[in-house]
C-alpha cells in the first residue's frame, strides 16, 4: 500500500519532468512554431537543429541537473547542520565563488575560465572550512562557525573588488551573482553534469546515515555512526555538488532552501525518499523558472535567481498562510 | 570480530561485562573525573548518584567513547574499548542521553527503526529478525499504537517511551541511561523504571543517572557515589543513603527512613525554616 503510494508520486514526478523539459524546449527567447521545433529534434532544419540541440537542450539539461543537485545538497546540509534554514550557501561556498569569479572579471577571463575561478573559489573556501574545523574539536558548531565567518570575509573582499572596478566589468558579475544559467559550455555541461549526478547518488545511498545524523553527533554516535568521519564525508560531497552548480550558472538561491523544506513537509525527513524526490522537484523548479526568465519580456533575459526567489517564496507564503498545519519542520 | 566477542562472552559470563580501571577523563586538559576504578557485571542495576557536577555524565560520555581516557582504560568483555568499532559498540551498549533534540518530525516508527543500524549498516533491507526486534520493543514500551504519529506531536512521557525503544532496538547488552525520568511526573516515571527492572531481570544489564535517591535506593541493586569526580562510596543502597554521607556529599540536612512497604531506605529532605522550628 505505502510502496503503491510512493510509486504514483514518483510516476506523477517524472511526468512532471518530462513536461518540464518539453515545456523549456519549445519555449524561448526566438519565437518560433511548435512544427518548426519539431523539425529541429528531428534534424530536418539546419539552423533549428543547432537552436534546439546546441542551445536549448544543454540549457534545460543543465537547469535540471543544478536545480536537482542544490535540492539534494540543501538537504544534506538541513540534515547535517540541524538546522531547517540552512542551505548550500550557508557553510560558504557561494561566498568563495563569487570571490572566485569577481577576481576572474577584473582579470578579464573568458566564460569558460570564469567557471573554473569560480569552482576554485568555492574548493579553496570549502577547504579553509574544513581545515579550521578539523584543527578544533570537529563538529558541527565549529564547522557553522567557520563557514559563517569565511562567507563574511569573502563577501567583503567581492564588494571592496566592486568598489575599486570599473562598471562594465562588475555588470557581469553582478548577473553571475543572481544566477544564470546562459553562459555555460557544452564540455562543461557535460562535466558538471556528471558530477551532480554522482554526488546525488551518493548522497542517497548515505541516506541511513544523514537521518540517524539529524539526532545529531552524539546520539548518532551511540546507534553506530562514526559522527565525525561521516560528517565530514557529506560535507566534502554536498560542498563539490554545490561548487559544480554554482561554477556553471551562478549562484541561484532558494532553490536549495525552498525545496527540500517543501519535500519534507510530504514525504517526511527519511532521506532515502527525501533526498530523490526533492531533485526531482528541484529540477522541475529550476527548469520551468528558467523557462520563464528566458521569455518573460524577451529580449531581455532576466537571471533565473530572481525568478526563483520570487517564484519560490511566493508558493511557500501560499502555504504557509494556508496550510492550517504547517511546520517549519 | 562478532564470533570472537561471543567466545570472550561465553567464557566470561561470570566476569565483569564493563571494567574500569584507574579512569582519569575530562575535557581538553581538565580532569573532570579522577582516577576511579569500578565494574559493571552482567545483569548489574547500577545507580550513579551525586551532586551537580560530580561527572556523572563525563563519566558515560568516556565509557561510550564519546571522549578518550586521559589516563586508565575501559575494558567492554575484557577487551580495550579503544579497539572496538563505533558501530560494534553500539551493538552491545546503548545510550539513553540527558536530553535529545530531535528538529525533525520522523514517525514513531522511523525513528525507532534507526535503532537497527548498528545491524543493518547503511544498505541492507530489515529481515524477519529485524521485524520481530522492532514490534518487540513497541510492544513492550507500549508505543505500537503510536507507530504512525509524528514524535514532534507526542508528549514528552510518550517520546521518552519512544526514544527508550529505539535503544532497545539497537538489542544491546548494556544500557546507559542518563536521568531519564526528569521530565516525568510519578506515573510515568513508576511506569518507566518498573519496564526497567523488567528488562534487566530478563538480562539487560542497567546502569542509570538518577537524581531522585529514593527512585534509586527503590529500583537499583547498586549504588555508586559520585563526588567531585571520585567515588564516594559503592555499594547497597543501605550502605550508600547513609544520612552522614548524603549531608556531606550534598552538603544539606537529610533524614534517612525505611520505606514501609518495600523496606528500602528514603531520603527526606529538611528545609531551612523547618531546622529553625525544631
Amino acid at each position: 500500500m505505502k510502496r503503491n503510494k510512493i510509486g504514483i508520486v514518483l510516476l506523477i514526478l517524472i511526468l512532471g519532468l518530462a513536461s518540464s523539459i518539453l515545456v523549456s524546449v519549445f519555449f524561448g527567447g526566438g519565437k518560433f512554431s511548435f512544427s518548426e521545433i519539431l523539425s529541429g529534434i528531428f534534424l530536418k532544419s539546419k539552423i533549428l537543429e543547432i537552436i534546439v540541440w546546441r542551445i536549448r537542450v544543454p540549457r534545460t539539461i543543465l537547469s535540471i541537473f543544478v536545480g536537482a543537485g542544490l535540492a539534494a545538497s540543501g538537504c544534506a546540509f538541513q540534515a547535517i547542520l540541524r538546522n531547517p534554514l540552512a542551505e548550500p550557501y550557508t557553510l560558504g561556498v557561494s561566498g568563495g565563488a563569487a570571490l572566485g569569479v569577481s577576481i576572474g572579471a577584473v582579470l578579464g577571463l573568458g566564460a569558460l575560465s570564469l567557471s573554473i575561478s569560480a569552482f576554485l573559489g568555492a574548493l579553496i573556501c570549502v577547504f579553509l572550512v574544513y581545515v579550521m574545523a578539523t584543527k578544533s574539536l570537529f563538529s558541527v558548531n565549529t564547522l557553522i562557525l567557520a563557514g559563517v565567518v569565511l562567507s563574511f570575509v569573502f563577501s567583503a573582499l567581492v564588494l571592496l573588488i566592486f568598489a575599486v572596478c570599473k562598471t562594465e566589468k562588475i555588470h557581469s558579475t553582478l548577473l553571475w551573482l543572481m544566477g544564470d544559467l546562459s553562459s555555460a559550455n557544452l564540455n562543461l555541461i557535460k562535466i558538471v553534469c556528471m558530477s551532480i549526478g554522482a554526488g546525488i547518488i551518493a548522497l542517497i545511498f548515505l541516506g541511513r546515515e544523514i537521518d540517524i545524523l539529524t539526532l545529531g553527533e552524539e546520539k548518532a554516535h551511540y546507534l553506530g555512526v562514526d559522527s565525525a568521519n561521516v560528517i565530514k564525508v557529506l560535507f566534502v560531497i554536498s560542498s563539490l555538488i554545490t561548487g559544480a552548480c554554482v561554477a556553471s550558472s551562478g549562484i541561484i538561491g532558494f532553490v536549495g532552501l525552498i525545496i527540500p523544506h517543501f519535500v519534507r513537509h510530504f514525504t517526511g525527513p527519511k532521506h532515502s525518499v527525501l533526498i530523490p524526490t526533492s531533485c526531482v522537484c528541484g529540477a522541475i523548479f529550476l527548469c520551468l523558472a528558467d523557462t520563464i526568465a528566458r521569455i518573460i519580456i524577451y529580449p531581455i533575459e532576466l537571471p533565473v535567481g530572481a525568478i526563483t526567489g520570487i517564484l519560490g517564496g511566493v508558493v511557500l507564503l501560499f502555504f504557509i498562510i494556508k496550510g492550517k498545519e504547517w511546520t517549519i519542520f | 570480530m562478532d564470533d570472537i566477542l561471543k567466545y570472550k562472552s561465553a567464557n566470561m559470563s561470570c566476569k565483569a561485562l564493563l571494567e574500569v580501571q584507574a579512569l582519569s577523563c575530562g575535557y581538553g586538559k581538565k580532569e573532570i573525573i579522577k582516577d576511579i576504578s569500578f565494574s559493571v557485571k552482567e545483569g548489574a542495576f547500577l545507580g550513579v548518584l551525586g551532586p551537580n557536577g560530580a561527572g556523572k555524565t563525563t563519566l558515560f560520555r568516556a565509557l561510550t567513547k564519546i571522549i578518550k581516557p586521559i589516563q586508565g582504560t575501559i575494558f567492554y568483555k575484557g577487551e580495550d574499548i579503544i579497539g572496538i568499532s563505533v558501530r560494534q559498540m553500539a551493538k552491545e551498549v546503548a545510550v539513553l542521553p540527558q536530553v535529545l533534540d530531535i528538529p525533525f518530525s520522523f514517525t514513531v516508527e522511523e525513528f525507532v527503526f534507526l535503532g537497527r543500524y548498528s545491524h543493518l549498516g547503511g544498505f541492507k533491507k530489515p529481515d524477519k529478525n529485524d521485524e520481530a526486534v522492532l514490534k518487540r520493543v513497541m510492544d513492550e514500551t507500549g508505543v505500537m499504537d503510536l507507530r504512525y504519529r509524528k514524535i514532534n506531536q507526542l508528549s514528552i512521557g510518550e517520546r521518552q517511551r519512544v526514544i527508550f525503544a529505539q535503544a532497545l532496538a539497537q538489542e544491546p547488552r548494556l544500557i546507559l541511561l542518563d536521568e531519564p525520568v526528569n521530565h516525568l511526573d510519578i506515573r510515568y516515571q513508576i511506569e518507566f523504571m518498573d519496564l526497567l527492572r523488567d528488562l534487566n531481570i530478563n538480562g539487560l544489564s542497567v546502569v542509570i543517572i538518577l537524581h531522585d535517591l529514593n527512585l534509586a535506593a527503590e529500583y537499583c541493586k547498586n549504588l555508586l557515589l559520585l563526588n567531585k569526580g571520585k567515588i564516594r562510596v559503592q555499594g547497597r543502597a543501605e550502605e550508600v543513603l547513609d544520612y552522614k554521607i548524603i549531608e556531606e556529599v550534598y552538603n544539606t540536612l537529610v533524614v534517612v527512613e525505611k520505606n514501609p512497604i518495600s523496606g528500602k531506605p528514603y531520603v527526606l529532605l529538611v528545609s531551612k525554616n523547618s531546622k529553625k522550628g525544631a
